[in-house]
């Protein structure tokens, strides 16, 4: 057997598992979604309110350049239905007037606040208080990247339970209400996701997205999609298979003294830097919890809501998926004792070698299929020919029955995009997405191979046009 | 029976099935063609649910336009409820009962009264709810009843405590207990097994709404060692939020014997609401225990029954390694009008507690 025809085999294995798992979990998230809007129905969020029982909550928002949109952040945070809760908004080191906006929209004056754990950090220049908000704190410090500013804000969380979003993201009024059942039915819960939605052509009005519309640019469309499979199709799947191995860094709930006691966040100071922080909490939680013999339970729920901001030019977004991608590698590779160890259960069984070999690996296997393919398809006669273009087919129709299946969730669950050009505008985008969305999205992954086996640690710049910019630009194409 | 697509290949001549790569190619086709199937089977049914959706949100919605205008003229007694009865036909009922919840969650007393006799005629519906496969609509039919016909209907939702669904239990002792139900709760404190996954402060919270009825009850849980210990936690969190004075005794005599950790814990909270500082001495004893869960709760106890002779005892735990026990220990200091302490550590950057005096000092001004 030559080396092309191995390639293509194991291309074509890899092609099978990976696709089988997508619809085992899409199917597991049909169960599941259907069963979660059905109770969640009967169990209004007034309920919940009303009970006095919710927990005391300390909202972690690292900012680093967030001067466009932190203010506005900010009030969104501090707009939310939840009884007792304190946001702590952490700037790291910006070197543009995150300050300067905080201090002038919530007239921040400094105070003390006590230390409750005491992980190494860049060292901390201020803490501000609001006088407007009382609940609002401003940790000032030097920079030290995201991971080692959510360990600041570890340091001065006094609340049992911490939320970690980004700056950058808006979350719905009754996020924390429902992002905080999980700890409430099962006191076993050590960290619970929410979902992601993008932002980019909704409006937002007073911190709230208000008017819920697809984006206008292309590339932020098939994010919407992108998402709707990652969130509603796999993340849904795997917590329906009680094996959640991400959690979006962009909104997580996790109990502080499990976290302080696994380590917090990875960071150079602690001994090991990534970029992909959150996912590396996850899996230290699960490594952590299953060491020591604890009980847990990482949970996803998918109706809590944040709101973010995606990116709207492909440089941008290539350097993104390029670091989620190293951070996935970085991640896993940190705990690759964990890969096919009975001792960590169905997620050292199941999901670590899901997200490492298919999802972190995979991109190197496309890419060496995609070449034994086009040589098959040049050298290999005709009927290789054949064969091969059924192959690539295969791949486009079984893309988009994914993508379909995804929207058919999003449909019996959340309706989130109410209009019907929204959904035909989605079926589009799931075909077109098969001519160059996807294999650009590939090869962007294999660059994130490439840097994380280079070990390059940078983050790359995120430009934000601030949720006020994504309302204007709704307005003028509508 | 023949492969139609086989068929069809053969037929043109374009199978031959001595040739093993024919084979494959016709594997591939049929995957594709499965495919492709699903694919638009997935968008029909998306765009079916979709506009099933729509129709019944429209029917909804003039269903309710229908109702809307008429329910404040019955609410302020310009319209009979027999006229307004006349509205709701036959399979509207569960829409009319879903059209007056909302306004029953925000009404009470007499409005309330009226939104349950329009209510009533149509309550069998929602009583045969109450077996429905799937648990969300099962507990959506709990809270109406609840909400519309308590006590009349207790004996149907006290049967789905036992439901295998514990969120179903969960909501019918919920109900129960909202409406003071006290015959259930010895029933009630039999499912508490049940919810032994969930936040005991929630479950604490469910126990007080049954008001001081049902507190001797509580009592006799709390002293019982045959009780699981969790279900003990929990009635002694309830006594606490009840203020319930009368378990001061029983609360002593689980002080002076109790070995587990978190009958202990429960206890001091307990003492902390209800005591008047008589038995401080057992405390005491406490906040120098080498498991520091109990030295904080001893501690946050203590301070909140805490004598000037008592700041020594608060002075040797600024020392302690544990932060939260420093906390404790700080916040005691200050209340008993000790600031001379905290300000010593605050004035000295170098001390390792200078932030958490900082912040203590800060917090009483």
């Amino acid at each position: 057997m030559t080396l092309i025809e191995i390639t293509s085999f194991l291309t074509i294995g890899y092609f099978i598992v990976l696709n089988l798992v997508y619809f085992v979990t899409s199917i597991l998230a049909f169960s599941r979604l259907k069963e979660f809007s059905s109770t969640l129905d009967a169990y209004p969020d007034s309920l919940l309110l009303s009970s006095g029982f919710l927990p005391p909550i300390t909202i972690i928002a690292p900012a680093y350049g967030e001067e466009a949109t932190c203010v506005e952040s900010a009030h969104s945070l501090l707009a939310l239905e939840y009884p007792e809760y304190e946001v702590l908004v952490i700037n790291d080191g910006s070197k543009d007037a995150t300050l300067a906006r905080m201090q002038e929209a919530f007239d921040l004056t400094p105070a003390s606040r006590m230390i409750s754990s005491d992980f190494p950090t860049a060292s901390v220049r201020g803490i501000y208080q609001s006088r407007r908000a009382p609940n609002l704190w401003v940790i000032d410090k030097e920079n030290g990247g995201k991971a080692d500013s959510l360990n600041a804000g570890i340091n001065y969380t006094l609340t049992p339970l911490f939320c970690a979003v980004d700056a950058d993201s808006l979350l719905e009024k009754s996020a924390l209400t429902r992002i905080v059942r999980p700890f409430i039915e099962n006191t076993d819960t050590v960290a619970v996701g929410g979902i992601i939605r993008i932002i980019n052509g909704s409006t937002v009005q007073d911190g709230m997205v208000s008017n819920i519309a697809m984006p206008v640019n292309l590339l932020a469309q098939f994010q919407v999609l992108e998402y709707f499979r990652a969130f509603l199709a796999g993340r849904m799947g795997w917590e329906a298979f009680n094996a959640t191995f991400i959690i979006s860094g962009a909104f997580g709930l996790f109990h502080r003294q499990t976290v302080v006691d696994a380590g917090g966040y990875s960071t150079k100071r602690t001994g090991f830097e990534t970029v992909g922080e959150d996912i590396e909490l996850v899996v230290r939680l699960h490594r952590f919890c299953r060491e020591q013999e604890r009980p847990y339970r990482i949970s996803y729920v998918p109706d809590p809501v944040a709101w973010t901001e995606c990116p709207e030019s492909l440089k941008i977004l290539q350097r993104q998926r390029s670091r989620w991608q190293r951070g996935l590698l970085e991640s896993t590779t940190r705990h690759m004792r964990m890969l096919f160890n009975p001792r960590y259960g169905r997620i050292g069984m199941l999901a670590f070698p899901y997200y490492f070999i298919l999802e972190g690996l995979g991109p190197i296997l496309e890419f060496a299929g995609f070449v034994a393919f086009f040589w098959l398809l040049f050298t290999g006669g005709p009927g290789s020919f054949l064969l091969t273009l059924c192959f690539f087919l295969a791949a486009f129709v079984l893309g988009m029955a994914l993508s379909f299946f995804a929207i058919s969730l999003e449909e019996i669950s959340f309706k989130r995009y109410p209009r019907f050009s929204d959904m035909a505008q989605l079926f589009l985008l799931s075909v077109l997405e098969c001519f160059g969305y996807r294999q650009l999205n590939a090869w962007w992954r294999i660059h994130g191979v490439y840097t994380f086996l280079r070990g390059k640690k940078e983050w790359g710049k995120m430009d934000r046009k601030g949720f006020g910019a994504a309302a204007k630009k709704q307005g003028q194409s509508s | 029976m023949q492969d139609p697509l086989r068929s069809w290949l053969e037929h043109s001549g374009a199978f031959n099935p001595a040739l093993p790569q024919h084979w494959a190619l016709l594997g591939l086709a049929e995957f594709i063609l499965l495919l492709t199937l699903m694919t638009i089977a997935f968008a029909l049914v998306t765009i079916y649910l979709r506009l099933q959706y729509n129709r019944r949100d429209r029917y909804s919605q003039a269903l309710h336009r229908k109702w809307d205008k008429n329910i404040l003229d019955v609410l302020s007694g310009d319209q009979n409820l027999a006229d307004f009865r006349m509205l709701v036909e036959s399979g509207q009922e569960l829409d009319f009962i879903r059209f007056l919840a909302p306004f029953a969650y925000r009404l009470r007393g007499s409005d309330l009264d009226i939104l349950s006799q329009l209510a009533q005629q149509h309550l069998g519906h929602v009583e045969q709810q109450l077996q429905h496969k799937r648990p969300g609509v099962r507990i959506w039919a709990i809270n109406i009843l609840g909400l519309f016909d308590m006590p009349a209907r207790e004996n149907s939702i006290a049967a789905l405590l036992t439901d295998a669904s514990p969120a179903v239990a969960m909501f019918a002792a919920s109900t129960l207990l909202s409406h003071q139900r006290v015959q259930f709760v010895v029933k009630i404190l039999e499912q508490l097994h049940r919810f032994n996954k969930w936040n005991i402060h929630a479950l604490a919270d469910l126990l007080v709404r049954t008001g001081p009825k049902a507190i001797p009850l509580m009592k006799n849980v709390y002293l019982d060692i045959r009780q699981p210990a969790r279900t003990r936690v929990v009635v002694a969190e309830a006594l606490a939020r009840c203020n319930a004075f009368s378990a001061l005794d029983s609360a002593l005599m689980v002080l002076g014997s109790e070995t587990n950790r978190d009958v202990l814990v429960a206890t001091l909270h307990l003492l902390g609401h209800i005591s008047q500082g008589h038995h401080i001495k057992s405390i005491r004893v406490l906040c120098s225990s080498s498991d520091e869960i109990l030295k904080i709760t001893a501690l946050r106890t203590l301070r909140q029954l805490a004598v000037q002779s008592d700041v020594p005892v608060f002075r040797a735990a600024l020392t302690d390694v544990n932060t939260w026990v420093v906390r404790q220990a700080a916040m005691a200091l200050r209340d008993l009008g000790d600031l001379a302490t905290l300000q010593a550590i605050a004035s000295q950057s170098s001390h390792p507690r200078y932030m958490l005096a900082r912040q203590i000092l800060a917090e009483s001004t």
